[in-house]
């Protein structure tokens, strides 16, 4: 039974870190587009041509994202149907949410977005591109509180059969745990935008191409990046860790690498999990700061691993402490990258240095290692628990399915998504080649001729 | 009476669904055989791919409510049709970048390419979409544990071991696929002019035809297999009113038709499938998803959440549909009238 649980566990950790790789990059790139518009009201057509441009991938990354997160919500009943069966009145009310409040959102307006631009005025133009941001962080919103009652329950009942009932749909949308979740993850979300929108900047400027309007969305975009990327670290990460540390302990010191407790704890900046022996090997460390991060006081206590029942520690420690350190890590250096090319935008170098250029414009696929990283310490991190505290991962997955079915859909969607990559690979290389173009708004005509 | 309320909601969205989406799903099938060149075969497809996301946003959202509202039965539905489920999950996926797609590049192979997957994924969708509903309306082996897992298909006679695909299930998949193509084709009359349009006229007059003789079959067929049926309309005869009145508005999609009035052809034949989806629901109510052995049948009840729940979830639920409403009108009004091979070429 318990390699079913690992097949269900699979399926459901791979078609869901795919998907999201598709609607960071949305919902990023559809502030931007709207930062873009915001510009372009103002009289300046250079930002309507860029925003046009970005509007392409836009499309083309929303129907991957639309695509490969229809069989996230079949999961739930195909492969989690114990979760839905006594959850299903409380994680249904998000989910219908999102479906009714944002997916509709979406669906009308990004079509009147790429193909109203001709019809529209201007200002509304500019207030469909708004309505979208508004789907797109909606829609994220919904996810995060389906998410977050599993990480942090809250506004329910349990009772005498094992059932789940909401008893406040306010606390339910209110929790706390989603607030700070969602807003260290839309800052990620606007990291990858931006990172997107500079990297491919980069590539046109070192082209020599499409300079004009290159070189100023570029700096909006490192603009918004800088930003973001502060943001992420402190407040959002700061919150996010120190309630991490408050509500679900465990996997607090697993992803930190912290064994034993200890007054003045060290924070672990590189070394590998040694779990025979309960150390880190090969450690870097920064004394006493791990406890200056969580307590605000240099020599606070922190509660090591094994102060906790081991039936309690997650499963796969050492993915859990690499995947913690990898988003970690990934986001100082976009502050250092993003800080370093505001250096240079200030002082009028940032388009001609090649060698910031060279780096942002690898620095694409970071951003979404980094979310996908962020993901993985979330979710791998939760385990046993399939809702903290309450119910355990074994004792939500459908029971009645054997193992060859979910190899069968497994692979199925492990085809399909590679398939998918590589039409979206050839299909946005293409859009990325043509770039953006100054077009008077009676020529604005979209390579793509459907709506999404 | 809170479960009633949201049962009448979760069919009113599941048959806007198939309504919408039914349209579209449709075409998919039929755009291979009504256009003869490109600009035709772009004008079919443009009279969709403003709205084919929007509308499948329905099947989500019915998802969703039915997750909220029906919980038991969701989980058992699902994890009980589970290959098909994921089946259908791919072939989605395949139509939406079948749509999507060939606008990428005009090169005629890809076109050709992405044109044939929307062909075989919209006519397996329509398909499987008619069985997957007689496959509830006919009834399941739950157990006492509330699950089951039905083989995809066995002898294709239906008895004690059933199978997901057998006679009576194919024969309504094929129904449903008749309706839907008889009402996409009188989408294309409405929204488009020209060689398209007396095409779909003619393809839509047989398949009038089709769907009235296999809907008549069906019918008998489902009267037969499902016992509660019977039950059903001779204790509330009253319920008789839903199927009668989807006979006359399939007249009435055919009368509308000859005379030309193409809106409302294609509004009677929405309304058709609406009152077939009722008066399924009707002769099985309460019961949601019959078990063979009628100890274990999910009902509206023994499905769903405790009242208080179901009535908190109305508050927004109503805001929200109505907001829905409005981005339809939107959707819709923004549309052109016609769509002819001339207009899509603008585009």
């Amino acid at each position: 039974m318990i390699d079913s649980i690992l097949l269900h566990r699979v399926q459901f950790a791979f078609t869901a870190s795919y998907h999201y790789l598709f609607p960071q990059l949305t919902m990023g790139l559809a502030l931007l587009i709207f930062i873009l518009k915001t510009i372009g009201l103002r009289g300046n057509p250079w930002a309507d041509a860029a925003a046009r441009f970005w509007l392409k991938i836009f499309g083309l990354t929303f129907l991957m994202g639309v695509v490969t997160g229809i069989p996230l919500e079949f999961q739930f009943g195909t492969n989690w149907s114990q979760l839905v069966k006594s959850t299903g009145s409380i994680l249904g009310q998000t989910l219908a949410m999102e479906g009714i409040f944002a997916f509709f959102l979406e669906s009308t307006f990004l079509y009147l977005l790429i193909f109203g631009e001709k019809k529209l005025s201007r200002t509304a133009h500019w207030i469909v591109s708004f309505l979208l941001v508004a789907g797109t962080w909606l829609s994220g919103y919904f996810i995060i509180c389906t998410n977050a009652f599993l990480q942090h329950p809250v506004g329910y009942r349990i009772d005498e059969q094992g059932v789940f009932h909401l008893t406040s749909i306010w606390a339910l949308l209110s929790n706390p745990w989603a607030i700070k979740q969602y807003l260290h993850t839309m800052t990620g979300s606007v990291i990858t935008g931006s990172f997107t929108m500079a990297s491919i900047g980069a590539y046109h400027l070192l082209k020599g191409e499409h300079l004009e309007i290159t070189r100023r969305y570029l700096s909006v975009a490192v603009i918004v990046g800088f930003v973001a990327s502060i943001i992420a670290a402190a407040p959002t990460g700061d919150w996010e860790a120190k309630q991490v540390q408050k509500h679900q302990p465990v996997k607090f010191s697993a992803m930190e690498g912290h064994f034993h407790t200890e007054d003045g704890a060290g924070l672990v900046l590189i070394g590998q999990p040694n779990l025979e022996e309960l150390k880190i090997d090969n450690p870097i460390v920064i004394p006493k700061a791990l406890s200056f991060l969580t307590y605000d006081s240099w020599n606070a206590t922190v509660k090591g691993l094994t102060e906790y029942d081991r039936d309690l520690w997650p499963d796969n420690i050492e993915l859990l402490y690499f995947s913690y350190h990898i988003m970690a890590g990934l986001g100082t250096l976009f502050i250092a990258l993003m800080g370093l090319c505001m250096l240079l935008l200030w002082k009028k170098k940032l388009y001609t240095s090649r060698t910031i250029l060279w780096l942002l414009m690898l620095a694409l696929p970071f951003p979404f290692i980094a979310n996908t990283a962020g993901w993985f310490t979330t979710e791998i991190g939760r385990q046993p628990w399939l809702i903290y505290g309450l119910m355990k991962t074994v004792d939500g997955a459908s029971k009645n399915i054997s193992q060859g079915n979910i190899m069968f859909t497994l692979l199925g969607f492990m085809g399909l998504y590679l398939f998918l990559s590589v039409l979206y690979f050839f299909l946005a290389t293409r859009i990325i080649n043509q770039g953006p173009e100054l077009l008077s708004i009676d020529q604005a005509n979209p390579a793509t001729e459907a709506g999404t | 009476m809170m479960e009633t309320v949201w049962y009448i909601l979760l069919l009113l969205m599941i048959s806007t669904y198939l309504v919408l989406d039914g349209f579209d799903l449709g075409i998919g099938v039929l755009h291979l055989f009504l256009a003869d060149n490109r600009p035709e075969q772009k004008q079919i497809i443009q009279s969709i791919a403003p709205v084919w996301d929007g509308n499948e946003v329905w099947l989500i959202a019915a998802g969703g409510t039915m997750m909220m509202a029906f919980p038991v039965f969701l989980s058992a539905l699902f994890s009980g049709f589970y290959l098909p489920l994921t089946m259908v999950v791919w072939l989605l996926i395949f139509r939406a970048i079948s749509i999507e797609l060939p606008h990428y590049l005009s090169d005629s192979l890809w076109v050709h390419f992405w044109n044939i997957m929307l062909f075989v994924s919209s006519s397996l969708l329509i398909v499987i979409l008619g069985a997957a509903m007689a496959n509830v309306f006919r009834g399941v082996p739950l157990d006492q544990t509330g699950t089951f897992f039905e083989p995809l298909w066995t002898d294709f006679r239906i008895g004690t071991q059933t199978g997901i695909l057998d006679w009576y299930t194919i024969l309504s998949g094929m129904t449903s696929a008749v309706i839907l193509l008889h009402h996409g084709a009188l989408w294309l009359i409405a929204k488009t002019d020209g060689a398209v349009q007396q095409r779909s006229r003619r393809v839509a007059s047989w398949l009038w035809d089709l769907t009235t003789g296999l809907t008549a079959l069906t019918l008998l067929a489902s009267y037969s297999v499902q016992p509660l049926a019977k039950a059903s309309y001779a204790s509330h005869p009253w319920i008789l009113a839903l199927p009668v009145g989807a006979i006359l508005a399939l007249i009435g999609s055919f009368l509308f038709r000859i005379k030309h009035h193409n809106m409302a052809a294609f509004l009677s034949s929405a309304l058709f499938i609406y009152l077939v989806i009722f008066s399924g629901a009707a002769a099985l109510y309460p019961n949601m998803l019959p078990s063979l052995n009628p100890e274990f049948s999910l009902t509206i009840y023994n499905a769903s959440p405790p009242a208080n729940e179901l009535n908190t979830a109305l508050f927004w639920w109503i805001p929200g549909i109505v907001l829905v409403g409005i981005y339809f009108t939107i959707l819709f009004r923004s549309l052109p009238k016609t769509i002819s091979t001339t207009a899509s070429e603008e585009h």
